[in-house]
């Protein structure tokens, strides 16, 4: 089995190409390592499209030799051949540093696989179906079985789509052993079950499966001759698929007139029982009713209770045994009802009917439950016996259906034209924008109303009252009684303002002592002290001011307010 | 004068023709739609809602129509995408839940990222309100906020207190979840599965190895974008790299 098939060494660059056989049948894997000497390069296997191309990683290692060191990158791939015949592993074009290198073709020869009956092949699958030709709603079985008759290992199942069924695997995987031409093989099955969904011509694509096969070693390595000593193998990797499996799904023929379809398809009884036939008024019976059957049983409803008006009627929450099983779903749905009757008398509970669709005989067929035949006689208890009982309230049974989907469909168009007006989205900028102007504004308000807040403080209002009383001072048309008053009452309100005081009058001794007070020298506080004595003096003598004195004064009162309210 | 009063009315009365006549348009067109999709004529529907779309109409109840015409397509994966299109935008329309929560029931795989039960109970405003609608509450709380500070400050009421830390609560609730949106919107893009079925592949390349296959209608999260392809997230050990006509982004 050792066997180095190929190993073509294409040019300088070193880029080699190399298979471990070159003999294979269809499905069967060869392993190809593209080798590149040096460095990195872009491996494109875009051209062989005779096969299936899987890779399996990269390895790199280094040589050295006299010294020397060389890299190797080695790109594992595994090729599958997707038809038989004499086919050519084309040159594979390398990237090396944007230059292209060509590994050498290499020919392979894919014979065909042997029938599976023939009994030659290791390893092999198959797929069935239970009735190629079921009708909308009838379940069937699919079957996957996987043949091999040597080891195998990381099976990896990649079952079909299944369009147009609705499909549920069952769980249970089994396996057993059958002998094909006189070889025995170990049978894996895989089932599911199928439900089609939609008539007409159906195709289940191919179930795929990928598992390794345990085999010698082919490969030539040093000691090899050892491996056969020691039963080493080497793992081999094959794609099996199953055929195509086409079906013809039936639809089913036109419900029959006056019947209500239950939409189960299959196989089905129905069964009724009832605990008591005479019972008294106001005491209740249970009406039983067993759908059991295979099919699509889980759709089952709860049935019509055909109950005289003399009867209330409490449905309990229907029983559901059901199981997938090698058949399909099959089992049974119980359905509870309670009866209370309310008047005496002699009743007939009418048989519940039920309409399937039989796929065996491929028509609709109707079943249904017996009559039961109930006597109610009058209640035994009286009134007032039974208020006796009304201290612990029993809870009826509920009245209300859980409400299913009967229909499934979306809810119709938007119509209006509201739906023409474009709904934009508010920019991120926008939104910052929006959030950012009511704190702007608000921070705007603040500032003004600080701004324009005035300072009500009796040392501004003083300050306020000498500057207006130095401007009246300076006005070209006053008197001199007025212009001498003036600078009295600017120099009064300077001087208290800087004290933070109110007032209207000080006398020069007091004017001094502020000032003092306030931190101004001896000598300028006299000095502004006598400014108003003299401004008081002029006022009480009725002296006259020449222009010049009116200017002295005036300046002399100005420096000293400019000073006091600084 | 009268000359000039005469050309300007009919200045006037073009320019108003010329601004009314892509609206006629649209409702036209969309008048159409809606018809051919009483007719059964489904692929009619599409195109006509689709020319609509591509002009630049950008509204819920449009993109819940298109979700609509798909879906009677028997297209599963654009009605999806549509769907969840217009959930972006109507979240809380009714008819557009029960038809997406219906469509979702053909869906052939499980969905791969769930969303935490819990989270959706603690956040419900981000579930149930659209972006649009938690902007504009964040901006209306946040004036009514600044509002009421300045009452606050300028009247000197303590009873306004109160008020005022809840509507600063809300405000910083409905904010944060805007922010978040925006976040989310530009770093987090969902897309949906189109074809009936879809390889993901551990490359561009078919010839790469087949991870998994995905189903028409299934929602996927884009990890990276390519020129020709999406690096698509299922589920947390689930990623791989599709076509971009393979998967479109919601």
């Amino acid at each position: 089995m050792i066997l180095l098939a190929t190993a073509a060494f294409a040019d300088a660059a070193g880029v080699r190409a190399v298979v471990d056989r070159n003999q294979a049948t269809v499905g069967e894997s060869i392993a190809l390592q593209v080798t590149i000497d040096g460095g990195k390069g872009d491996v494109d296997l875009s051209g062989l499209t005779d096969f299936k191309t899987i890779s399996r990683g990269s390895s790199s290692s280094f040589q050295m030799i006299n010294g020397r060191t060389s890299r190797q990158l080695i790109h594992d791939y595994v090729l599958i051949p997707l038809k038989a015949g004499n086919l050519t592993i084309p040159a594979i074009p390398v990237t090396i540093d944007g230059k292209i290198h060509y590994t050498t073709p290499i020919g392979v020869t894919v014979s065909k696989e042997p029938t599976t009956d023939s009994g030659q092949r290791d390893v092999y699958v198959t797929a069935d179906v239970s009735d190629p030709a079921p009708w909308v709603g009838q379940q069937m079985i699919y079957t996957f079985r996987l043949f091999n008759a040597v080891q195998v290992a990381d099976a990896k199942f990649q079952a079909p789509e299944f369009n147009g069924f609705n499909a549920e695997e069952l769980e249970d995987r089994q396996s057993h052993r059958t002998v094909v031409n006189g070889r025995e093989f170990i049978v894996t099955e895989v089932k599911f079950i199928l439900v089609p969904v939609k008539k007409g011509s159906l195709e289940i694509q191919p179930a795929v499966l990928q598992v390794g096969l345990l085999q010698r070693n082919r490969r030539p390595r040093p000691f090899s001759g050892m491996d056969a000593f020691f039963g080493r193998s080497q793992m081999t990797t094959r794609i099996l698929e199953t055929d195509p499996i086409a079906v013809q799904v039936k639809g089913l023929p036109p419900r029959p007139p006056g019947r209500s379809f239950s939409g189960l398809v299959g196989r089905f009884e129905i069964a009724a029982s009832m605990d008591k036939t005479a019972v008294q008024v106001g005491d209740s019976t249970t009406l039983a009713v067993t759908i059991s059957g295979s099919g699509n049983i889980m759709d089952a409803t709860a049935p019509a209770i055909a109950a005289p008006p003399e009867f209330k009627t409490y449905a309990d929450n229907p029983e559901a045994q059901i199981q997938p099983g090698p058949q399909g779903y099959s089992g049974r749905k119980i359905f509870r009802t309670a009866l209370v009757p309310v008047q005496p008398g002699q009743y007939r509970i009418e048989p519940n009917r039920l309409t399937y669709f039989d796929v065996e005989s491929g028509a609709y067929r109707n079943i249904a439950t017996p009559p039961f035949d109930v006597t109610v006689s009058p209640s035994e208890t009286a009134a007032a016996d039974i208020d006796v009982f009304r201290g612990t309230p029993v809870q009826p049974p509920s009245l209300k259906n859980r409400v299913e989907f009967t229909g499934r469909d979306i809810l119709p168009l938007k119509e209006g034209l509201e739906a023409l007006k474009p709904q934009r989205s508010l920019p991120p900028r926008w939104f910052g924008l929006f959030l950012a102007i009511p704190v702007l504004v608000f921070l705007a308000v603040r500032t003004v109303m600080q701004m324009a807040q005035k300072d009500d403080s009796p040392g501004r209002i003083m300050a306020d009252r000498a500057r207006a009383a130095l401007k009246s001072a300076a006005s070209a048309d006053t008197t001199d009684a007025d212009f001498l008053s003036a600078l009295y009452r600017t120099l009064v309100s300077a001087i208290l303002g800087r004290q933070g005081v109110m007032g209207t009058s000080l006398t020069w001794s007091e004017a001094s002592d502020q000032l003092l007070k306030i931190g101004w020298n001896a000598d300028d506080a006299t000095a502004t002290a006598r400014l108003l004595e003299t401004i008081e003096s002029f006022n009480y003598s009725g002296a006259h001011l020449d222009m010049q004195k009116r200017a002295d004064l005036l300046e002399r009162t100005r420096q000293a307010v400019r000073r006091l309210t600084r | 004068m009268k000359a000039w009063l005469l050309t300007a009315g009919s200045l006037v009365l073009l320019l108003t023709v010329a601004a009314t006549a892509p609206a006629t348009q649209n409702a036209r067109t969309f008048m159409n739609g809606t018809e051919a999709y009483r007719n059964g004529d489904w692929p009619a529907a599409i195109a006509a809602f689709k020319s609509l779309v591509a002009k630049g109409v950008n509204n819920g109840n449009l993109f819940y129509n298109l979700g609509n015409a798909y879906l009677k397509n028997e297209d599963l994966g654009h009605a999806l995408l549509w769907y969840a299109r217009a959930l972006k935008r109507i979240p809380d329309n009714p008819d557009l839940r029960f038809n997406y929560e219906y469509a979702l029931t053909l869906t052939k795989d499980e969905r791969g990222q769930k969303e935490s039960p819990l989270l959706r109970i603690l956040f419900f405003w981000k579930y149930q309100l659209s972006h649009s609608s938690v902007r504009w509450m964040a901006i209306l709380f946040n004036a009514a906020l600044w509002i009421a500070l300045s009452v606050l400050i300028s009247r000197k009421k303590r009873l306004l207190r109160p008020s005022v830390i809840l509507i600063a609560a809300a405000t910083l609730i409905f904010s944060a979840t805007a922010i978040y949106n925006y976040v989310e919107t530009l770093q987090v893009k969902y897309a949906v599965i189109l074809p009936e079925q879809v390889a993901v592949r551990s490359g561009f390349s078919d010839t790469d190895t087949q991870l998994f296959v995905l189903h028409a209608g299934t929602k996927v999260r884009v990890t990276r974008q390519a020129d020709t392809h999406l690096l698509i997230r299922y589920t947390e050990d689930k990623i791989g790299w599709v076509k971009r006509s393979e998967a479109e982004i919601i």
